[in-house]
């Protein structure tokens, strides 16, 4: 066995059941006040569209990713959406196998993350749930600041084949000021192929960037504290993909399609504010 | 926590009701009210739902309520089913002015003691709401 592969498997041991459902309502409805105190105060946080989001049944919600691994625009729409649909309603958010290592897993998981492995989405999605999903995933979310009004998914459509397979609604939620809660330097894809991050932990990138409280943050595999960039999370109207390009629809034009309406609405977003930060 | 106004108004209990007696109406004059659909099917009475949200800092909060008294022209309750622990009422009584009309909304935010903070940090976003809906059920009768 190489170096490589007894890493790989060493890691993959690590690496909690995706498929396990450690959601708890409950739990939740208790972390609502602290939610809200951050959201509120620190975050200013600005939901708009949340009843965009249809009332009940199954829904990928399909988000552009920002903030390095500290995320506050899943944080506050986790929020927005279990105030405002109650924490009865099933709410899950994919995550990649990185952040399931991360040391505040636990709380997360207990809030709705899962892993996103092959199939959990599928069977989360039969059951009813609310299914939020960033598909630009580590690629989008170390994007360098100065890159914070541009939605990036890689090409990355598998949120699209999901989607189609399970007959459920798309609704674009397009965020702004994730990328403003550090100074975001780069991506370092070159050092993850280097160190074979890629092959090893599905990862395209080490990034690089200035976060409080370590200065100069390599990998954020810990994550960091946020700065207190104001947050504006925009939820658009439901897309069936069916239904605008009929029984079988392209990928492609259905990549185009939605990327294209999440960027229309960033740059609307980013026409907005004046001042990093502040908003 | 519990947040409560008052004011005189010159319309009859009977005009106002017309406005306060109408949970689905809310939306246009209740200050922050983003919703407040009907989940059960008739008109307003004691038993129906409706599913109310209300707009504080950075959640729109709320949940079903329920009517709990109905006494028309002068007592609406409500409790809330799901969401966040809240009660709220209409009082109008006719007074020779016309009518003395007050608002209270009562919630309690889960979480310990950071939802005491919370409830604490609330009230005055809350208040407002109450005050500017009372100016604005002012302005309408």
């Amino acid at each position: 066995m190489s170096v490589g592969e007894f890493l790989k498997e060493r890691l993959a041991a690590l690496l909690p059941d995706p498929a396990e459902d450690l959601r708890d309502p409950d739990y939740i409805r208790d972390s609502l006040a602290l939610g809200w105190l951050i959201a509120t105060f620190y975050f200013r946080a600005d939901v708009r569209g949340i009843e965009n989001i249809p009332a009940d049944g199954p829904v990928l919600l399909v988000g552009n990713h920002s903030g390095g691994n500290v995320t506050p625009d899943s944080f506050v729409l986790g929020l927005a959406f279990n105030t405002y649909f109650g924490v009865e309603r099933p709410f899950y958010q994919l995550a990649h196998d990185l952040v399931m290592l991360m040391p505040q897993v636990q709380w997360l998981r207990r809030m709705g993350m899962v892993g996103a492995s092959p199939g959990t989405a599928e069977r989360l999605l039969d059951r009813g749930a609310a299914v939020l999903v960033y598909p630009g995933g580590d690629w989008e979310v170390h994007r360098p600041t100065w890159k914070s009004a541009s939605v990036d998914f890689a090409g990355r459509k598998g949120f699209l084949r999901l989607a189609l397979d399970r007959k459920v609604p798309i609704v674009p939620v397009v965020g702004i000021g994730g990328q403003e809660t550090a100074l975001f330097l780069s991506r370092g894809e070159g050092l993850a192929r280097f160190l074979r991050l890629d092959k090893l932990l599905r990862l395209k990138v080490l990034p690089i960037s200035v976060a409080p409280p370590w200065g100069l943050n390599i990998g954020d595999f810990v994550g960091h504290i946020p700065l207190p960039a104001k947050i504006t999370v925009s939820v658009l109207k439901p897309v069936d993909l069916h239904r605008k390009f009929g029984p079988h629809p392209d990928l492609e034009k259905s990549y185009n399609h939605i990327t294209r309406l999440m960027q229309r609405e960033l740059d609307r977003l980013a026409a907005e504010r004046r001042l990093p930060l502040l908003g | 926590m519990r947040i409560e106004e008052r004011r005189t108004l010159g319309a009859a209990p009977a005009t106002l009701w017309k406005l306060i007696g109408d949970p689905a109406a809310y939306p246009g004059f209740l200050s922050g009210v983003t919703r407040c659909e009907p989940q059960t099917k008739g008109r307003p009475r004691r038993g129906a739902r409706y599913s109310l949200r209300l707009l504080v800092g950075a959640a729109q909060v709320g949940g079903v309520i329920e009517i709990v008294e109905f006494d028309r022209p002068q007592e609406l309750a409500w409790v809330g089913i799901t969401g966040i622990d809240q009660r709220g009422r209409w009082r109008l009584r006719a007074t020779p002015e016309g009518t003395e009309v007050t608002l209270r909304l009562t919630y309690s935010v889960p979480g310990g003691l950071l939802g005491l903070v919370a409830d604490a940090l609330a009230a005055p976003i809350v208040r407002g709401h109450v005050q500017r809906s009372l100016e604005a059920l002012a302005e309408l009768s």
